[in-house]
């Protein structure tokens, strides 16, 4: 296999950087409008363009990938018609054929075997093809959920926070309402009462006016005018109160607004996590041994190679077993729970349910691992990354 | 004439003792209303100042959590992008083939 120089490499990195730069221009527009919310917008923008971006990438790839296969399987199909249809040809004529003939028949097979065996040797290359992009697709498919998994684990964490802070704060929010709401209506009973008052003063006046007494009315006029007074600081106190209820009512708006945007926040990044995205399955063939070795990557690659270089080739026998998280995690809990126990809820259930090879499972258990050492140390305890790596290395010996 | 000033001096009184009885509920309208609507904004200002409080402590926060979102983000990506090149590599080699 033809070895890719530095300056390549280098290209390909300035590529995978230039996407990203891409894509957080993107992201960074989407920002520029809205304002106050700009860090979570941004967050929000970037899974959304990483979701679609990257997911969408590897979803091409694996597209190429199951034309390749299609293609494949369509050339070994050709082939093998090719043979079948040649072989019985010969058989035919061996039949049709008189004595004396033998000898031209006998070429003819000869030439045919040889044919045979070329379309064989195609076939068999066809195959080896095909079983490639089958990997490659799996593997495309594996990385898109490990991703998927990753940014839903991320975003469930957002989702967990906002709602353990906001929850009890809505509470509060909703009782203050309610109070305001009491102070309201306290209010609007105070103004009718006002008003009915009002009434009775205006009655009382006109008694007054109309009564007979004109010289000795001058002890209710020094009523009359407490009871004005009293009426002034009846408006007062309304007027004051619904003062006090519509500055309260502001703050509240204030507060309610920064709450509303916390929801918002909460509701975009729980519409993250309902965008489905296709998986598709390509089961492995049961005898037949694909060429693993080129679509091996990173870390896995140059372990697997220490492996080869060590007489202990493990590709040339079996390919990378896959179990579902549910399965790994019970496992680890089984030989490692006592040192760091795994609680399987911390994962959702349609990961717990897919099948990974084991890279993919070791990475959501390093991916817990690192949350837990950072959110709840004490379930880590003296349980150190070394430990972790090791046990996750004597696990997959177990498996 | 004596029943006419008694007539008044009735009048007089009687619209006293409505006037006295209407100042003391409008007193006791005003001194309730005061009263109870005193009580409810002392709880809802102090209530209101303890959720503006927390209102700056959410905020806080949760801009901290959405910073670590987006570091993560970051991080997963990088880990993404790394093997994505690094895939290109060996198909670049394939194509090479």
């Amino acid at each position: 296999m033809a070895k890719i120089d530095i300056d390549n490499k280098n290209i390909f990195k300035k590529v995978a950087e230039k996407a990203v730069e891409g894509v957080k221009k993107v992201a960074g527009k989407a920002v520029e409008s809205l304002g106050d919310s700009k860090p979570k917008i941004r967050v929000i923008d970037r899974f959304r363009a990483w979701n679609y971006g990257l997911l969408g990438k590897y979803d091409r790839k694996s597209a190429k990938e199951t034309t390749k296969i299609k293609t494949a399987e369509d050339v070994i199909k050709l082939l093998d018609n090719k043979n079948a249809e040649r072989e019985s040809r010969i058989a035919n004529l061996r039949k049709e054929s008189g004595v004396g003939h033998e000898g031209i028949l006998s070429k003819l097979e000869e030439e045919f075997l040889k044919e045979k065996q070329k379309i064989e040797k195609r076939i068999e290359k066809m195959k080896a093809k095909r079983d490639k992009s089958e990997t490659k697709v799996r593997y495309y498919e594996n990385k898109k959920i490990v991703y998927e998994n990753k940014t839903k684990n991320i975003v469930d964490g957002v989702l967990h926070k906002v709602e353990k802070r906001l929850n009890p704060h809505e509470v509060k929010i909703g009782d203050l309402k309610n109070k305001i709401g009491t102070l309201a209506f306290e209010a609007k009973n105070f103004e009718s009462t006002r008003v009915r008052l009002g009434e009775k003063v205006d009655n009382l006046k006109k008694k007054l006016e109309a009564a007979d007494f004109k010289a000795e009315k001058k002890g209710i006029k020094r009523i009359i005018g407490e009871i004005e007074n009293e009426m002034r600081k009846t408006e007062k106190i309304r007027l004051g109160r619904l003062e006090e209820q519509s500055r309260m009512e502001n703050k509240l708006a204030k507060v309610n607004k920064k709450a509303d945007k916390w929801r918002n926040i909460h509701d975009q990044f729980a519409r993250l996590t309902q965008k489905e995205i296709e998986h598709k399955k390509i089961e492995k063939r049961g005898l037949e041994k694909p060429d693993l070795k080129n679509i091996e990557i990173g870390d896995k690659k140059k372990k697997r190679t220490k492996k080869e270089e060590g007489g202990n080739s493990e590709l040339s026998s079996e390919r990378e077993p896959t179990f579902s998280l549910e399965e790994y995690v019970e496992n680890w809990n089984k030989y490692f729970g006592s040192q760091f126990k795994i609680d399987s809820k911390l994962f959702l259930e349609e990961a717990l349910e897919k099948k990974m090879e084991i890279p993919f499972l070791e990475d959501h258990i390093r991916m817990i691992y690192k949350k837990k050492r950072e959110t709840d140390k004490s379930s880590v305890g003296s349980f150190s990354e070394r430990d972790l790596e090791k046990s996750l290395k004597s696990l997959n010996n177990y498996l | 004439m004596d029943q006419n000033n008694t007539q008044k001096t009735a009048q007089e009184e009687e619209l006293e003792k409505e006037a006295e009885e209407l100042l003391a509920e409008i007193k006791k309208t005003n001194d309730d209303f005061e009263k109870k609507s005193g009580v409810l904004l002392e709880e809802i200002g102090k209530d209101l100042n303890d959720v503006e409080k927390e209102s700056e402590e959410i905020d806080k926060d949760l801009e901290a959590t959405l910073e670590e979102a987006d570091k993560d983000i970051d991080k997963a990506t990088e880990e993404f992008m790394k093997d994505d090149y690094e895939n290109d590599e060996e198909e670049n080699d394939n194509d090479e083939e």
